[in-house]
């Protein structure tokens, strides 16, 4: 083939995709306005029986007629937007009746299908209509390797309880990104009892890898039972899991709290120290007022800061130690007193958080 | 003929090859965007965003927005950023020492107040002048600083910052109101991310409503409608493409969320770099690849943000210069990495097809129109294989434009109306007939400026000078008062190519009044352009014979507008015949500028035999650094016929000249060749070339041209 039959046969190829292209984008639209035509109506009735059925004033026949009329997707979105406005009682009612229809058995079956998408659908459903039998479908949506699946199927125990759910969701913390972590700890507080009887045996494993997760987990939930082991792991090797200790440590004001921050607040990690004076400000324990008032001559900028903050909660014992810092010998603390003392009340609630 | 038939043959087959390799490299991007945005679409659309925002998983954000001289906007863009759904963000908005009232703005708007300075400075940025917190939203910070440009402004909201992610938005982008909940879905799915970047979309003719873009529309007019499909096919399909390929290079800088401890470790935004995004993302790569770190920069397609684009030649041809120039910097500062197997497929991928297919496709395809042109000419190509190819290659182009379109009706559709519609199709139809041989225009204009700036790469490429031109200098220096015995008229306009600078220009006027006995009078106007600026300077001086062997010269000016030039300029020269052909002289000149005077002492002698003659001047400057300059000129002229004489200049020296707002000692040496040719009727005109090496900056060649005329 000659170079110029070789341009003439792309010429006429280019030619076609283009006017394929057109096609495709102006029946594109025709299809998209007829099926939005034809679907609006019915997800505006399955709305209506929602109110209604929310409201008591009609049965749930409707409601699930007016599922079943829709595509699968849809159906799915509608009741993932009902279930946080109906109360639990009701919704579990729905949750048991949706056991019965064809599309809930074929969306319930895809838990274990090759398509992340079609098992993303099924967590998605399973998290607001999930019955005790499908705990272990949910184990596996949880241990899912696409994470939309994962994430959409931890979501779940915001409904039912069931400790092998919560077992496996706990199990699988460690190992994800922070901020997964924090959806999966906002999700495990529900089940609070199990969680806990589960942390407590974690945290005595000192040689776990995974002990500064469960640690800060443990830290999330500011939980009394979990204090005597968060004491315990100040004295731990790894410097990860003492900040993770002193940070929760301030949430209990125990005297083997304060007497453990004591120690804290003389860590050699920097990060420790500033957690420490952190949380002796929360507790404001007068004995530890010295400790803290020594650490606003600290090497580091950020323990400074955070004793000279933690001074401000220990109101007029904690200013005037401020004040006398801010006229005293110590260029560090002098200049850490005045930039806090110069402080808003805003400002200073902020750095609480 | 053989010759020229093998170069283009050869060039030919060259070009083809490039165009084949590149052009598949397109349509497997093309393939690769299918999936991709099949998947973001599926997860966009099946998210629960209230589940999201009521959990408390979402990672907090720092909002950073650089302000200046926006005085105008500031006040509803940062309200509508302030009203964005999302938990948890602070917004720190920076006034880079505005020259207008932003900072009053700001301060009145969300009535701020004054706190102390609370954080370390992580990043060395141009000092502070206050920072503020508001008293009717406690998200607000602002900072008041020194101007030092966009990257230095977001160097000091990122030291301000107190969350682990940072977003840089322009003061003037529109952000859709759940973009931020979007762009934090590849963090909430656990990957490793270092960045995510989001679309950009044209807010032209788009109806906006309390700073949101309420409804979507394609401008009518052809040049930010082409740019929608350029858009389009930017985002939607070529990141897209990339987010398979692991390779994305650019994260927008008007729409990119960073992980602020990355953008720590990188020294943050580099101040003297031209495109400070492309650099950012580049060195963020060459980090976390040098130290094996585990991440992905992917771009997320429907968090969207609105900016409005150039609807002037003018305009785009600037920015778009200024992008080409900034990939070409980014690549030529980062050319070690590529081909390097220490940066997996940003080395062996992301970096060729960048430096390849991107930076090099515009010189590639002048390169192919010219071949043609001169195929043809000398018939070694065939016309209508030649207008084949021609049309092949357009096609492809328009098949890619039409596919971004295909993207966005599949996805996410936010041009409702089907006229859009046919407009997005028309605009991508014609994107190929002119448009596109214009940004290749511009994107060749690119590399010439790049190579000016190449040489001096550092302080000197962007450093904003102020300062007087040699070339007035020298022609003052040179300048005879017209001897005539009545009204004379001249006029002179002049051009050099400054190194490492835009290019000088002037353009002047003098009208002289002599009287019969010598005395003589003048005024004179200059418009100087330098520096990218425009001054303004005029003159008014005056000669008189207080005796027949002695002149005495007088002469003042002042600036207009004294951006570079003196505010005003002083002159007295006393001239003596001391033989029959020979005279000596003492010059004395002030030029005040805004930092200080500069006084120059010029004693000068001048002889003339019958044919030639010969003048030198002594610059004895001193500047307000108290430093002394001294620079030596040498000018001879020759009549070469009874209308022709010729002149030759050199000079040599130290000279002192307003640079980056001081008064520095430039180390000159310069050479002029002028010819003046009096063509009867009392017109004389001029022609001069001038070659000036000046150390360390302001090396310059240039050519004059002048006119004079008796009235």
């Amino acid at each position: 083939m000659s170079a110029r039959s070789f341009l003439i046969v792309v010429a006429i190829v280019q030619g076609g995709l283009l006017a394929a292209l057109i096609v495709l984008i102006v029946l594109n639209r025709w299809f998209r306005l007829r099926t939005s035509t034809k679907l609006n109506p019915r997800r505006e009735a399955v709305d209506a029986s929602m109110r209604r059925w929310a409201a008591g004033t009609t049965p749930l026949t409707g409601v699930l007629v007016g599922l079943s009329r829709l595509p699968v997707p849809l159906a799915i979105d509608a009741l993932v937007k009902w279930s946080a406005r109906v109360p639990g009682e009701r919704w579990r009612q729905l949750a048991v009746a949706l056991e019965q229809p064809w599309w809930a058995k074929l969306v319930r079956s895809n838990s274990g299908s090759a398509r992340w998408w079609k098992r993303l659908e099924c967590a998605r459903f399973l998290s607001v209509a999930a019955m005790p039998r499908d705990s272990a479908r949910l184990v596996r949506l949880i241990n899912d390797p696409h994470p939309a699946v994962h994430v959409a199927a931890v979501a779940s125990l915001e409904r039912i309880e069931n400790t092998s759910l919560t077992l496996a969701a706990l199990e699988r913390l460690p190992r994800l990104a922070p901020t997964v972590q924090a959806y999966y700890a906002s999700m495990l507080r529900r089940s609070r009892p199990v969680v806990i009887d589960h942390l407590l045996k974690r945290l005595r494993r000192t040689d776990d890898p995974a002990l500064p997760r469960f640690a800060e987990f443990a830290c999330r939930l500011g939980e009394p039972a979990l204090r005597e082991r968060l004491t315990a792991l100040a004295d731990h090797p790894d410097h990860e899991v003492r900040v993770q200790s002193a940070r929760a440590l301030g949430s209990f004001p125990h005297r083997e709290s304060v007497t453990a921050l004591k120690r804290l607040a003389e860590d050699s990690a920097w990060e420790v120290r500033a957690q420490a004076m952190r949380s002796l400000g929360m507790i404001t324990d007068v004995t530890t007022l010295p400790l803290v008032k020594g650490a606003l001559r600290d090497a580091i900028w950020w323990v400074r800061l955070r004793a000279a903050l933690a001074l401000m909660r220990f109101a007029a014992a904690g200013r005037n130690a401020l004040l006398e810092a801010e006229v005293g010998g110590d260029n560090d603390a002098r200049a850490t007193a005045k930039m806090v003392l110069g402080l808003p009340a805003q400002a200073l609630a902020e750095f609480a958080t | 003929m053989s010759v020229l038939h093998s170069i283009v043959g050869t060039t030919d087959v060259v070009i083809l090859v490039y165009f084949l390799v590149l052009n598949s490299f397109y349509a497997m991007l093309l393939i690769l965007s299918i999936p991709e945005i099949w998947e973001q679409t599926r997860l966009a659309e099946d998210e629960d965003f209230q589940r999201l925002m009521q959990s408390d998983a979402l990672p907090p954000i720092t909002i950073l927005v650089p302000a200046y001289n926006e005085s105008a906007t500031i006040e509803a863009s940062v309200t509508a950023i302030l009203t964005l759904e999302y938990r948890n963000y602070e917004v720190v908005v920076v006034n880079d020492g505005s020259r207008d009232d932003t900072m009053e703005q700001l301060r009145h708007a969300f009535d701020l107040y004054e706190i102390p300075r609370i954080y370390p400075e992580a990043i060395a940025t141009k000092p502070l002048r206050a920072l503020y917190r508001s008293r009717s939203r406690s998200r607000l910070l602002v900072l008041d600083k020194e101007n030092g440009g966009k990257a230095d402004s977001l160097n000091a909201a990122i030291n301000a910052s107190r969350f682990p992610l940072v977003i840089a938005v322009d003061a003037d982008t529109l952000i859709e109101p759940d973009a931020l909940l979007r762009l934090t879905r590849p963090f909430l799915l656990g990957r490793e991310i270092a960045a995510v970047g989001g679309t950009v979309r044209v807010a032209n003719n788009c109806t906006v409503k309390d700073g949101r873009v309420t409804d979507a529309r394609v401008p009518r007019k052809l040049i930010p409608g082409i740019q929608v499909v350029e858009y389009l096919r930017a985002f939607l399909f070529g990141r897209l493409g990339w987010n398979r390929l692991g390779g994305n290079l650019i994260i927008s800088g008007a729409f990119g969320l960073f992980r602020k401890e990355y953008v720590l470790a990188v020294g943050g935004y580099q101040t003297n770099s031209i495109v400070e995004d492309l650099d950012l993302v580049v060195r963020m790569h060459r980090h976390l690849r040098r130290n094996k770190i585990k991440y992905e920069m992917p771009f997320i397609p429907d968090p969207v943000a609105w900016t409005e684009v150039p609807e002037s030649l003018k305009v785009l041809s600037r920015q778009r210069e200024r992008w080409h120039r900034g990939l070409i910097a980014a690549m030529w500062e980062y050319k070690s990495m590529l081909f390097n197997p220490r940066y997996g497929r940003i080395g062996f991928l992301a970096m060729p097809f960048f430096a390849f297919g991107e930076m090099l496709a515009p010189v590639i395809e002048l390169l192919g129109y010219i071949i043609t042109v001169v195929g043809l000419v000398f018939g070694v190509v065939n016309v209508s294989f030649a207008l084949l190819f021609v049309l092949v290659a357009w096609g492809y182009g328009m098949l890619l434009s039409i596919w971004a379109v295909v993207l966005e009706e599949v996805s996410f559709r936010r041009y409702r109306r089907f006229g859009d519609l046919i407009l997005l199709l028309l605009f991508a139809s014609l994107e190929n007939f002119g448009y596109r041989q214009l940004t290749v225009w511009w994107r060749l204009k690119a590399f010439a400026n790049f190579w000016k700036r190449v040489h001096v790469w550092g302080d000197m490429a962007r450093k904003g000078f102020g300062k007087p031109s040699v070339a007035a200098l020298l022609v003052l220096s040179l300048a005879t008062p017209c001897l005539g015995q009545s009204v004379r008229l001249s006029a002179w306009s002049s051009y050099e190519t400054v190194t490492a600078n835009p290019d000088w220009s002037s353009l002047g006027a003098q009208l002289t009044l002599t009287g019969a006995r010598g005395q003589a009078g003048w005024v004179a106007g200059e418009v100087l352009g330098r520096f990218g600026e425009t001054d303004v300077t005029e003159r008014i001086g005056g000669a008189v014979h207080p005796t027949p062997q002695l002149w005495l010269t007088a002469e003042a000016g002042t600036s207009r507008r004294p951006v570079f030039s003196p505010k005003n300029t002083w002159e007295l020269d006393a001239s003596a015949l001391v033989a029959a052909r020979s005279s000596v002289g003492l010059g004395y000149r002030r030029w005040n500028y805004a930092v200080g005077p500069v006084d120059v002492l010029m004693p000068h002698i001048t002889t003339e035999s019958s044919r030639m003659s010969w003048s030198m001047r002594v610059f004895v400057s001193r500047n307000p650094s108290r430093r002394t300059d001294t620079a030596v000129s040498l000018r001879v002229s020759r009549a070469l016929t009874r209308r022709t004489t010729a002149s030759l200049l050199g000079a040599g020296g130290r000279e002192s000249y307003l640079v980056g707002g001081a008064v520095r000692s430039l180390e000159t040496l310069s050479g002029v060749a002028g010819i003046r040719y009096s063509a009867g009727g009392g017109t004389t005109l001029r022609f001069d070339v001038s070659v000036i090496r000046s150390k360390p900056v302001l090396s310059r060649s240039g050519l004059a041209i002048g006119v004079e005329r008796g009235l």
